[in-house]
């Protein structure tokens, strides 16, 4: 039989660790840098990498700012889509850089795209992720890539209409079909 | 023996100096022009004057030696605030005999928000005075991308972005797309600004403005207008009297049709004659890179466009010194960054071919500039964390 003092230590251990587990969580929920939704970091060869994780899969790139009035004209789009196409590839990149992520964090709850797959650009406005993106890419915002499962890409700069958009899904394989109003 | 290594040695660190070593974050606590993103640079009877954020603070030094040595950094304002300083949108800085102009775009608290300020030294550089609010409408609304021009009797232009008419059509649930270009004016040195007048309605929001002074002490403004059809190609407003805005006119026809922010406005010089040289950049289906036209009628007609430099081209500059024309941009290959120029001696008929003028290993410099000292013309180029190049361009 354990030693009556063994037992309350134990407990003791055992009330500090769920102590401990909330606290993290409390924490965790309350910290952009840990919570689950917070944007991934865009680096050198980050582009590469994230093209090879989805290998073979037709992909939706949407390049944006905070600093583009026409980017922002576009994300209520861009999150009816994300809405209704519950399987949607789609990445959001914003260029603003890592000492922006908080007010990049806002600007996608506001917009409710906190749950697509997000990343932010390590360095803001960098020359030499752009130009590992695309080398012909002189930088205007938004910029969207459709990629057919093949990764042959096709980009568009600047917003382009709800029909545009559900056309050129389509065109790449991005969606099987067209739901709802065009 | 001993003497010669260290003369060596001397000479090894002193062509090093400008060279590629970055100053670290430690360094850049403190006010230094290598720390600065973006520096505007003017020159006038031989001194170099040159304009940097770092903080809240605007920072002027001047250079007696093209830009080899600076005077301490002064401090404009005197109470920080956020001033923008990126590659479109930056201060200005004027000389006007013993008077330094300032103007600068200062940040409120929303993101698009923003109020245009200007401030003016009296004594040389020594002082500058409180700054004040240039926009007239006492909107929290949007106000940058401001440019100005020294006329005749120290005539101060300054020409901006504004949302004040957009912030309006918000209100009352209309459409407005882009800003509009506002002007005011000083006929006395800066101590009263005229009454704020628009000239255009939907420029682009986001390119830099052009303002210059016309052989005629005429007022011009180039910025990136948009057209029907949302169409962003060039425009231009020459004035006949500073106190009328004139009728914009379209500088050329590329079609640009794109509802998206170039960051990528003209550049624009007036040469002795009044022939008005003008770069900008495109990238419609029909029209990529860099263009180059000119006017000899104060803006009616333009030459057709010359496409200089194509791919991986931004962020030209022009300087016209009598026949002679200079065109400046920046190329970046993915390792290199280049500093790119042709010349024309002919007013701009014909052109060399593109030389490599200035090159780094780091890809995050600003814009290069053309600067004229008398009839000397330089390329100017602020590596950050680095420092400022000052090239002489010869004949």
């Amino acid at each position: 039989m354990a030693n009556p003092e063994t037992r309350v230590a134990y407990d003791k251990a055992g009330q500090m660790r769920i102590i401990l587990l909330l606290a993290w969580f409390f924490v965790a929920a309350h910290n952009p840098v840990y919570a689950e939704t917070a944007s991934k970091i865009f680096t050198s060869g980050s582009y590469q990498k994230l093209l090879a994780s989805k290998k073979n899969q037709p992909l939706l790139l949407i390049i944006w700012s905070l600093d583009c009035a026409s980017c922002l004209k576009e994300m209520p789009l861009i999150a009816k889509l994300h809405r209704q196409y519950p399987g949607l590839n789609m990445v959001l990149l914003s260029v603003d850089g890592s000492e922006n992520r908080q007010q990049v964090q806002q600007m996608l709850v506001k917009t409710q795209l906190q749950n697509a797959q997000n990343w932010l650009f390590a360095d803001a406005n960098s020359r030499k992720l752009r130009f590992e993106i695309d080398p012909d890419w002189f930088g205007e915002l938004p910029r969207n890539y459709f990629f057919a499962a093949d990764h042959q890409r096709f980009g568009i700069s600047g917003v382009i209409s709800e029909r545009q958009y559900r056309q050129m899904l389509l065109a790449s394989g991005i969606i099987a079909k067209i739901k709802g109003e065009p | 023996m001993k003497f010669l290594i260290a003369f060596f040695i001397v000479i090894t660190v002193n062509s090093c100096a400008l060279s590629d070593r970055k100053l670290t974050d430690a360094e850049c606590e403190n006010p230094a022009i290598e720390c600065a993103q973006t520096v505007t640079a003017t020159f006038a009877d031989g001194v170099l004057w040159v304009a940097w954020v770092q903080g809240e603070y605007l920072y002027i030094q001047h250079s007696k030696d093209g830009g080899s040595s600076f005077s301490p950094a002064l401090p404009a304002n005197q109470i920080g605030e956020k001033i923008k300083a990126n590659g479109e949108n930056r201060p200005k800085i004027k000389v006007s005999g013993n008077d330094i102009y300032l103007t600068w775009a200062a940040a409120l608290g929303k993101r698009f928000d923003g109020n245009i300020r200007f401030s003016r030294s009296t004594d040389g550089g020594r002082t500058f005075s409180r700054p004040v609010t240039v926009n007239d409408d006492k909107l929290v609304a949007s106000h940058s991308y401001d440019s100005m021009a020294i006329g005749k009797n120290g005539k101060i232009f300054v020409g901006w972005l504004d949302g004040r008419d957009r912030h309006h059509a918000e209100q009352t649930g209309t459409d407005y797309n882009g800003s509009a270009v506002y002007y005011s004016w000083s006929s006395d040195g800066g101590a009263t600004f005229a009454a704020n007048q628009k000239i255009a309605d939907y420029s682009c929001t986001c390119c830099r403005l052009q303002t210059a002074v016309d052989a005629q002490n005429s007022p011009i403004v180039v910025w990136r207008h948009i057209f029907p059809g949302n169409i962003r190609d060039h425009a231009i407003a020459k004035f006949t009297s500073w106190d009328t805005p004139p009728k914009a006119r379209r500088i050329s026809h590329e079609n640009w049709q794109i509802d998206g922010c170039p960051h990528h406005g003209a550049g624009l010089s007036v040469a002795d004659d009044n022939r008005y040289h003008i770069v900008w950049f495109s990238n419609s289906s029909s029209h990529q890179g860099l263009f180059y036209g000119n006017s000899s009628n104060g803006g009616k007609t333009f030459s057709k466009p010359f496409n200089f430099a194509k791919r991986r081209a931004a962020h030209p500059d022009i300087l016209a010194i009598a026949d002679r024309v200079f065109v400046a941009w920046q190329e970046y290959d993915g390792t290199t960054t280049r500093a790119k120029l042709i010349r024309s001696v002919d007013g701009g008929i014909s052109w060399s071919k593109p030389q490599t003028i200035s090159q780094t290993n780091s890809a995050k410099t600003d814009n290069p500039f053309l600067l004229a000292d008398g009839g000397e013309g330089y390329l100017s180029w602020q590596i950050p964390r680095q420092g400022l190049r000052m090239i002489r361009l010869g004949k």
